[in-house]
């Protein structure tokens, strides 16, 4: 008999999609499958151009694939609107800055995820000032930065914005594309051991979308390796950065070996996540 | 907010003082002699004598910064002095041909505006549709054709063909049509353009993709985060065509005969009514200033993130 943590949350099968330009045909998608269980982090990882994002914008329904089938919580939703797939998940940019409506404060924007469309019982979801300061908390950021605009705020707490918004909003599942890329060592430190702590603690799943293998290993619990828009190699994430079975894989990790010996940035480990700091606030 | 704009209408004053002092300087230089001139259109046997009492009665022979700040006190007190032609105050002129200019300028604005907005917000959010690709032909041709080419296109077409409207407008409401339609095609076309593209830029921005993915109808993210964040750039450029349209309807006017400012000062250029030019130029200028000031001020206003609003 299987239990509820035995279905996905969310399900990707075959997903194929083609671009078309004038003289070519470019393959996105190439039988794309995806299976994301309760609780789980999966990392997606691959070099530009392999799909990466695109893999995510069609689980966000932004795109339709041209074949495939999407499942949340064992529901077919291939083909649905984005306001379905939005009360299930959502999703956090590289630009934090970019991610939110420059003209809003952050209340508005954060308000907005939640009760800015009817959820599937058909009724807007009410405020949750509760949920919201504890969420705020968890971010080290007060409820002053509410009244702020995005131009305000580094790019970090920015960030922690976004993931306030998007857990706030009632989604459990987070689709995070290049979430920590543009950010700063210590923040993209304190960026990860959040997510860390909100899967605990709301036993949020995520797709972690990154280029950066060593930003994924800390983080995933399983990874899946693209490559022109093919997955090239899936597996739990320790067993695949310790043991590449594919060439690309290991390419990577190379890559990854090469930036980490020159700058020193991978040689951290979690205890040395910096701590939260005043200076940080600007 | 009332501090802001107490600090831009001051900034204004050392450039309409410029602006006052070279039309004064460049109509100084400008060659024939005023007085001559103003003998000449009132129909007086001119002798030298007559001129040389003329040019004092006139002040003329009085040096130039003298007359130029005469001019300018007078001007601060509404007096502008009086034409050569008709000996009518130049003020009194200008405000009449002001009017009817502005109901030329303000009725194809808001034609060009009616008309580009919902066509540039379709063009956007069906980009490379048929219906974008017609209608961005369509733009770059009224964007390219000067519109006194297109005023007679539409005189042959709907005055002497069709006969629906008068050849020459005069000051008739059926007279208004063609001149409207002559300034508002190419400024439709270029709304569009520069509309469309703002428009776009706004669409491909991370947090449309997000609030779209947060499923908010996609009529709300278009008129609430969309079209709001690309309102102050639109105004900005509506702002600025204003003045491109009074300095448009120059030939405009000219073409339809219709008794503007643009035909005015073009009958005044013509005849070397020097007082006329100058107060146009003045009044132009002004003009020109507190459109960007008003402009620049909605467009502040607009924004919630600026502290003056507060």
């Amino acid at each position: 008999m299987s239990s509820t943590n035995d279905v996905p949350v969310l399900e990707a099968r075959d997903l194929v999609r083609t671009f078309h330009s004038k003289d070519r045909e470019i393959r996105a998608l190439d039988h794309v499958s995806v299976r994301l269980m309760p609780g789980k982090i999966m990392g997606v990882v691959g070099e530009s151009g392999s799909g990466k994002s695109t893999l995510i914008r069609h689980i966000a329904c932004l795109e339709k694939p041209d074949e495939g089938q999407l499942f949340c919580c064992g529901q077919e939703y291939t083909g649905r609107n984005a306001a379905f797939a939005g009360r299930h998940m959502q999703m956090i940019f590289q630009d934090a800055y970019g991610s939110f409506d420059p003209k809003m404060c952050f209340a508005k924007s954060i308000r907005e995820g939640r009760n800015g469309r009817k959820g599937s019982d058909g009724k807007k979801a009410e405020d949750d000032p509760a949920l919201l300061r504890n969420l705020l908390e968890k971010v080290h950021l007060d409820e002053s930065f509410l009244k702020r605009y995005p131009g305000s705020l580094s790019g970090g707490q920015c960030q922690r914005m976004s993931i306030v918004r998007a857990v706030y909003s009632g989604a459990r599942i987070l689709l995070c594309d290049e979430a920590t890329s543009a950010l700063d060592v210590a923040s993209q430190a304190q960026v990860i051991e959040l997510l860390k702590e909100l899967k605990e603690e709301y036993a949020i799943s995520m797709i972690f979308v990154s280029h950066d293998l060593g930003v994924v290993s800390q983080l995933c619990d399983e990874v899946m390796v693209m490559k022109n828009g093919r997955v090239v190699e899936h597996g739990d994430c320790l067993e695949v950065i310790s043991h590449p079975k594919e060439a690309y894989t290991r390419e990577l990790l190379d890559a990854v070996m090469e930036v980490g010996d020159e700058t020193g940035i991978h040689e951290h480990s979690h205890s040395d996540t910096p701590e939260w700091k005043e200076t940080d606030l600007v | 907010m009332k501090k802001y704009v107490i600090k831009r209408l001051i900034s204004l004053i050392p450039l309409l003082l410029i602006l006052s002092f070279f039309s004064f300087l460049l109509l100084d230089m400008a060659p024939g002699d005023p007085a001559e001139k103003k003998l000449a259109a009132q129909g007086v046997a001119v002798t030298k004598e007559v001129i040389e009492a003329e040019r004092i009665r006139m002040g003329l022979d009085r040096p130039f910064l003298t007359r130029y700040f005469a001019w300018l006190f007078g001007a601060l007190r509404g007096d502008l002095g009086v034409s050569y032609k008709d000996g009518f105050p130049v003020m009194g002129k200008l405000m009449d041909g002001l009017g009817k200019t502005c109901q030329l300028a303000v009725s194809s604005l808001v034609l060009s505006l009616l008309v580009s907005i919902p066509v540039s917000v379709i063009c956007a959010v069906r980009q490379d549709s048929l219906f974008d690709n017609v209608f961005r032909i369509l733009s770059f041709a009224g964007n390219s054709v000067p519109n006194f080419l297109i005023s007679v296109l539409l005189m042959f077409v709907f005055c002497i063909r069709m006969k629906i409207f008068p050849v020459i407008a005069g000051d008739s409401f059926s007279g208004l049509f063609l001149p409207v339609i002559s300034l508002a095609i190419p400024m439709t076309g270029r709304f569009i353009r520069q509309f469309r593209a703002e428009i776009i830029s706004q669409l491909e921005q991370d947090f449309v993709t997000g609030i779209r993915a947060r499923g908010v109808r996609e009529t709300v993210v278009l008129f609430r985060n969309v079209l709001y964040n690309a309102l102050g750039h639109m105004i900005t450029i509506a702002g600025l065509s204003i003045g491109t349209l009074m300095g448009g309807s120059v030939v405009i006017e000219t073409i339809f005969r219709w008794s503007g400012i643009g035909k005015l000062v073009m009958d005044s250029i013509t005849a070397r009514d020097y007082p006329v030019v100058q107060g146009f130029v003045l009044i132009m200028g002004v003009m020109y200033l507190v459109i960007g000031l008003v402009t620049d001020l909605i467009f502040v206003t607009l924004d919630p993130r600026t502290e003056i609003t507060s």
